[in-house]
């Protein structure tokens, strides 16, 4: 996946600037997840598994969808200036191999006295929510 | 209405927000208390602090006001100040 980097200062950012991405989550990313991880519980790779806790099939690593967000936070909105420092992100439904996500960041707030950036995330698949929460990003020159 | 009456009222609306951001639900705000004896105030903690303080009360911060602060009771006189600017 290739990201444009942005080089953004803290003065470059307004409140509402707001960037987004699509990525597919790949087959290949899943088992390197597994590995790096070490997650191999079975509601990711059993179907049967998966269904008796309700899901039509296995579903993807929550994490492994999120981790793209830092994508979009590092290389373009607030940019690579900044580094995360926290996060809160609720799913709502989950996601499976092979489906396309868009990623959307919006600045919502900047406390320039401490040099904050406050961003609302959110992931969609076509039209349907998957998630959404907020970033707490640093800048930290 | 002084300044060190404002400072009080102030301290007492500043506590719930200290506790809160510090993580600290027993924290006791004195004038004179600094991050060096709350173990919780941490430098992130600190920005925690910072934000839930401008958003309590409806202004923000400059990085110079906040920068010499070196104490609760430096940042009680300053929230007076703004406010009555604000005002």
């Amino acid at each position: 996946m290739e990201i444009e980097l942005l080089d953004r200062k803290l003065e470059d950012l307004k409140v509402g600037q707001e960037t987004s991405m699509t990525s597919r989550i790949t087959q290949q990313e899943f088992e390197t997840f597994k590995e790096l991880t070490g997650d191999k519980a079975p509601v990711h790779w059993k179907d049967s598994f998966a269904k008796e806790m309700g899901y039509a099939s296995t579903i993807s690593y929550g994490l492994l969808v999120l981790s793209k967000f830092s994508g979009l936070l590092g290389m373009q909105i607030p940019g690579p200036r900044s580094v995360i420092v926290q996060t809160q992100f609720k799913w709502k439904l989950p996601v499976f191999v092979g489906d396309e996500l868009t990623y959307k960041v919006r600045i919502s707030k900047i406390a320039t006295a401490v040099r904050l950036v406050v961003l609302q995330c959110e992931v969609v698949r076509n039209s349907d929510l998957i998630g959404g929460g907020e970033f707490q990003c640093l800048m930290r020159i | 209405m002084s300044q060190s009456i404002n400072s009080e009222a102030i301290l007492q609306q500043m506590l719930p927000v200290f506790r809160s951001a510090l993580d600290s639900p027993d924290l006791i705000l004195k004038r004179e208390l600094d991050a060096s004896a709350v173990p919780t105030w941490d430098s992130l903690n600190h920005i925690n602090l910072i934000v839930s303080l401008e958003t309590e009360f409806g202004f923000e911060f400059d990085t110079a006001e906040i920068a010499g602060l070196r104490n609760v009771g430096e940042m009680a006189d300053l929230i007076v100040t703004k406010l009555i600017a604000k005002n």
